[in-house]
């Protein structure tokens, strides 16, 4: 993972990042028991609203390409495990991300919401 | 923000009663029509978003004289050396292609609010169930005295995209080592609040960056405080030095005229004669067509309701980008974008019985300060006592790490990417 688009984990303002989602090395708590954690009130595999999901992708599309192209400084977003989406997603949610977009973005999203999002962008293939 | 039973009954009893009342035919025809104006980042995202979530039931036809869209966003980093025009052109071709959409190459000339039709410049008359206007902004050739459409070659403003970009970069080019620039920033509302700021450090940037370091920018504010301030002035100091100086009005005493053909301007404090260059943005309002349908009664740009994107003066009509008042959100393409995404959704529940959603808004500003050196603005919005309210924002702070500035204009960069592919495909 690149420095570029680690964001910092250790909850510290990394006011200039979007973050990228599982690129936690310096965490103090490993990312993987964030989403353990998470697991324990969210389905294992999410059972995302399609329609919903859909609809509040319009707002992630904007920034993250749905070709899943990467210039750098956002990374792609579509074709990752459900669960794993909406765990990070809501661990942007409760500030535990650093970020300020994607804290912004994340605030007022259910978790319902997120589900849907990561039921949506998770079937989304590369284009070649 | 999941939509409960009673949103989704509220909405489909809104087509219901459309149709009942006759208000727009739409259920009954073969395909309901949508007619937008404008293809930037609202007009385009609109017409495309309506064209693939309208479930095939919704014909779009695009009104947009231009054959190649340049983007006025980005446009500065164009100014600044960071990128090549043809990296700010876009073309319709695959909106056309993917989603069906109608391009009509022409301006729309006016609007038949009483018979729902658009009028292109050839007479030909396009008729809609609804409308989505995005025009974009005209500028008001009469804000600043003694400056003129006539007198924009001489003094550009660089407002709106093509030639105009291309002067102000001739201009500043032309500049010598020892020259001051004077720009006249727009009083609010305008087109990206914190853009002649950005535009202000690509000069500095330049003339910096060509040896030209006695070279200097003056900006001339009407307004006190300006989009990123705090943020902008401490970076500038450091990045340029003495090269930038902003004065508000209580410091210039307003800014009496300009004379082009000296290149002068005089203001209440003191008189810029032998300006090398002087860029002008003067104030602006809503696209013409906008404002003579009569959607932009007072003040120049066009009332909305926050939780449709609709006129309030006329339910059949969507106002985005530029044009319209959108409360706490400021007029860029990423609120354009945004807006459309809204009023996309709305049309397609009315026209095609698809499902509706709460309206949510969201907007991010970056600007370029200096190499490697970006940024940002944003929030998240809602509608909320008549107008669309900021929930959560965020900004830059001064002295943020070089890292953070480096990792800001990285996102400026992929965002533009994303956008792009966003709205044109």
């Amino acid at each position: 993972m690149s420095k570029q688009t680690a964001p910092d984990c250790n909850g510290a303002h990394a006011a200039g990042t979007y973050g990228r989602p599982g690129a936690c090395h310096g965490l103090r708590v490993p990312a993987l028991a964030c989403v353990t954690l998470m697991l324990g009130w969210m389905p294992a595999k999410a059972a995302g609203n399609e329609v919903l999901g859909r609809h509040l992708s319009a707002e992630c599309t904007a920034c993250h390409q749905l070709s899943g192209q990467s210039v750098g400084g956002i990374p792609p977003i579509i074709g990752w495990p459900e669960d794993q989406f909406a765990a990070v997603l809501a661990s942007y949610g409760r500030k535990e991300r650093g970020g300020q977009v994607m804290q912004a973005i994340t605030a007022k999203l259910s978790p319902d919401d997120m589900t849907a999002l990561a039921a949506y962008f998770g079937a989304v293939s590369p284009k070649p | 923000m999941t939509p409960t039973r009673r949103d989704l009954v509220a909405a489909s009893g809104a087509v219901l009663a459309a149709a009942t009342l006759g208000m727009p035919a739409v259920l009954g025809q073969a395909k309901a029509r949508v007619v937008v104006v404008g293809g930037g980042p609202g007009g385009a995202t609109a017409a495309k978003y309506i064209a693939r979530d309208g479930g095939g039931r919704i014909a779009v036809t695009l009104v947009e004289e231009h054959e190649v869209y340049q983007s006025c966003f980005h446009s500065n980093l164009y100014i600044g050396g960071f990128k090549s025009y043809e990296q700010l052109l876009h073309r319709y071709d695959a909106l056309t292609a993917a989603y069906g959409i109608t391009l009509a190459r022409q301006r729309a000339a006016r609007i038949e609010r009483d018979r729902k039709n658009v009028v292109l410049a050839d007479g030909t008359r396009l008729p809609y169930d609804r409308l989505v206007l995005s025009p974009g902004i005209d500028l008001k050739y009469d804000s600043v005295p003694g400056w003129s459409q006539d007198a924009e070659e001489i003094m550009p403003h660089g407002w709106k995209p093509g030639r105009q970009t291309l002067l102000i970069r001739e201009k500043l080019d032309a500049v010598p080592d020892g020259g001051t620039i004077v720009m006249i920033a727009p009083p609010n509302p305008y087109r990206c609040p914190p853009g002649p700021y950005e535009r202000a450090s690509m000069f500095a940037h330049v003339l910096k960056s060509t040896g030209r370091t006695k070279a200097r920018v003056v900006i001339l504010d009407p307004k006190d405080s300006f989009s990123k301030q705090g943020v902008f002035m401490p970076d500038w100091e450091k990045r340029y030095g003495t090269m930038i100086e902003w004065l508000g009005p209580r410091v210039h005493d307003g800014i009496k005229s300009v004379d082009p053909a000296k290149g002068t301007v005089v203001t209440g404090f003191e008189t810029y004669e032998n300006c090398a260059f002087v860029n002008v943005i003067p104030a602006q309002m809503a696209g013409a067509v906008a404002r003579e349908a009569g959607l932009a009664p007072a003040g120049g740009y066009c009332a909305i309701d926050p939780a449709t994107m609709k006129s309030t003066v006329d339910p059949a009509v969507f106002v985005l980008g530029d044009a319209c008042i959108a409360g706490d959100m400021p007029k860029s393409a990423f609120s354009a974008n945004n807006q459309a995404k809204v009023a996309a959704m709305v049309a397609c529940s009315e026209l095609a019985g698809e499902p509706a959603f709460p309206a949510r808004y969201f907007n991010t500003c970056w600007s370029l300060v200096a190499p490697d050196d970006a940024i940002k603005v944003g929030g998240r919005y809602e509608p909320r006592d008549g107008r669309i309210a900021a929930t959560e924002t965020f900004i830059s702070q001064p002295g943020e790490s070089d890292e953070v500035r480096r990792q800001t204009q990285a996102e400026n960069l992929a965002w533009y990417e994303a956008i792009s592919a966003d709205i044109f495909t």
